[in-house]
């Protein structure tokens, strides 16, 4: 399906195996292609993190060729890692501030996101005010200052509750249509996965390899009606067999 | 420091759980009634357990505040001698501060000079420098800067083990981020590790100062040329048997320290305390 597009991220082989002896990674084939929004399933430790480390060049890969078409990269972890000391508005100016962004354009874009997000009421809280929730939308938002052309998340949303996360799933794709980024998300929710992506990739372990790929069928922009669809219950079943037999 | 501290709950959490003890008037109450215990054990000691004749190596409290402390004269030297011993700490401090701080930072840019000075910061702990003390008053003379070479080493060690510490003590998630949006060393340095560095720096510096104190106090017993520090007083006081001006130099004495410990602690909160609360409990 990618065919007619462009090439935002291309695995040729990957393998990565750590000096310890751990094959992470065994000849992995993932093209993904520009606008497109994958979700990577797989049992932990299956090197999903690896590969997005792989992706964003912060781990060098041991065999195989990693090809992206862009070095705007967005990545969003588990932990909204903000840095205590800065107030929301000043985490959120920080990646623009260490790209070297003016003071004005990044004090703009900094409020406009902020308003994106919904935190404009925020701006001067520090990070221990916030909910978990709240903590993930700074994150987010800091990445999205700069525009990142690929957007990689690793299970951003896992910590959170089931209705912060559902909503923070439904931001994610209103972001998606707004800024047409390309999107890669680890996650151990396969309705999350589905919910999101326009392809589902599940891995299996030792070594980690892609198992199965699915296509999903349903068009942007969604909502959450999708969730309630006879056909969306059906994909998640048939991932969530997949997945099973991954383990 | 996880970044998911937190903050919010745990101090009302913790007032509820201890009740009356942990309120603001038992906050003020409790010491003072262990305060004034201890003055009466004082007196106690003073009349009951000790001869009048012995009295000296004790003598009560009022007597300490008349002669010590409300006496002009006595108290002008007193404090003549904690000035003296005052500023051979800070000195011995600052100093401190200057080479504790450069070499945790060299430390923290790369291992191989972690590895290299690491165990010499160690042994410097280890080695008993108030024993040292007569040694380098005599390799190094009887000078005021003698003296607060004694600060210096004492004082060194909690400040580059606590910074060193602090430097590293970011999370590796947050230094992933500054390589992917190509932070160079400084930048990382000065808007990463610094900052994070800061709680724990100020816990050092707290400790340090009031072993500069202790340095400098310890160094007048030693260093008797010059102006006479309070160390050298105490000592004075002690030999001529004149027990009040004893114990209230004991008492600026330990008055500075105190002081020391408050500012720096006062200092750590105003830098960090609108970010940063310490997890107890
Ligand atoms: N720095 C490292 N050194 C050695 N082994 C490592 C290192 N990092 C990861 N591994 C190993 O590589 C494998 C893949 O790890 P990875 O973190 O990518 O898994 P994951 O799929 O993200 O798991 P999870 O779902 O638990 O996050 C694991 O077996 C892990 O122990
Ligand atoms: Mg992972």
């Amino acid at each position: 399906m990618s065919s007619d597009k462009a090439v935002m991220l291309q695995f040729e082989g990957v393998g990565m195996t750590f000096p310890d002896g751990t094959v992470a990674l065994e000849d992995v084939d993932i093209s993904i292609g520009r606008g497109e929004f994958v979700a990577l399933l797989g049992p932990s430790g299956c090197g999903k993190s690896t590969l997005l480390r792989i992706a964003s060049g912060l781990q060098p890969e041991t065999s195989g060729r990693v090809e992206t078409t862009t070095d705007q990269v967005g990545y969003v972890f588990q932990d909204a890692t903000l840095l205590p000391w800065r107030t929301v508005e000043r985490n959120v100016g920080l990646f623009a501030e260490l790209e070297g962004m003016g003071k004005t354009q990044t004090k703009n874009e900094v409020a406009k996101t902020l308003e994106i997000v919904g935190l404009s009421a925020f701006a001067g809280h520090y990070p221990r005010q916030l909910s978990g929730g709240m903590k993930m939308r700074v994150s987010l938002a800091r990445s999205l200052v700069l525009h990142p052309e690929l957007f990689m998340f690793d299970e951003p949303f896992a910590a959170l509750d089931e209705i912060t996360r559902q909503s923070l799933n439904d931001e994610v794709l209103r972001l998606y249509g707004a800024e047409q980024f390309t999107g890669v998300f680890v996650t151990h929710s396969v309705a999350e996965a589905v919910y999101l992506s326009s392809r589902v990739v599940v891995m299996a372990a030792r070594p980690g390899r892609v198992k199965e790929v699915f296509d999903v069928p349903f068009g942007y922009p969604r909502t959450a009606e999708l969730r309630y669809d006879p056909a969306f219950a059906e994909l998640t079943g048939l991932v969530s067999q997949s997945l099973r037999g991954a383990h | 420091m996880a970044a998911a501290t937190p903050g919010r709950q745990s101090p009302s959490k913790a007032r509820a759980r201890s009740g009356w003890f942990a309120s603001r008037t038992a906050e003020i109450v409790l010491p003072i009634a262990v305060g004034l215990s201890v003055i009466g054990l004082w007196y106690f000691v003073s009349y009951v357990v000790l001869s009048e004749r012995r009295r000296f190596v004790l003598p009560p409290p009022h007597k300490v505040v008349a002669v010590g402390f409300l006496d002009g004269h006595n108290l002008m030297s007193e404090l003549e001698g904690l000035w003296t011993t005052t500023r051979v700490a800070v000195a011995g401090l600052l100093i401190a501060m200057v080479i504790g701080f450069l070499v945790a930072i060299l430390m923290s840019q790369a291992k191989w000079i972690e590895t290299s000075l690491y165990p010499y910061a160690v042994v410097l702990q280890t080695i008993p420098i108030l024993a040292l003390v007569p040694l380098i008053a005599f390799a190094l003379g009887y000078s005021f800067w003698s003296r607060v070479v004694v600060c210096v080493l004492i004082a060194v060690f909690p400040i580059i083990t606590n910074t060193f510490f602090g430097l590293q003590s970011a999370e590796p998630a947050m230094h992933d981020l500054f390589t992917l949006h190509r932070a160079d060393r400084y930048t990382r340095l000065v808007k990463l590790q610094v900052p994070a560095s800061l709680p724990a720096v100020f816990t050092g510096l707290r400790i340090s100062a009031g072993l500069s104190v202790i340095g400098a106090i310890v160094g007048d017993f030693f260093f008797r040329q010059g102006d006479p520090g309070i160390g050298l007083l105490i000592d004075t006081y002690r030999n001529s048997l004149q027990g009040e001006r004893l114990y209230a130099s004991i008492i600026l004495s330990s008055l500075l320290g105190l002081a020391v410990f408050w500012l720096f602690g006062a200092l750590g909160k105003a830098v960090t305390g609108s970010w940063y609360r310490p997890t107890s409990g």
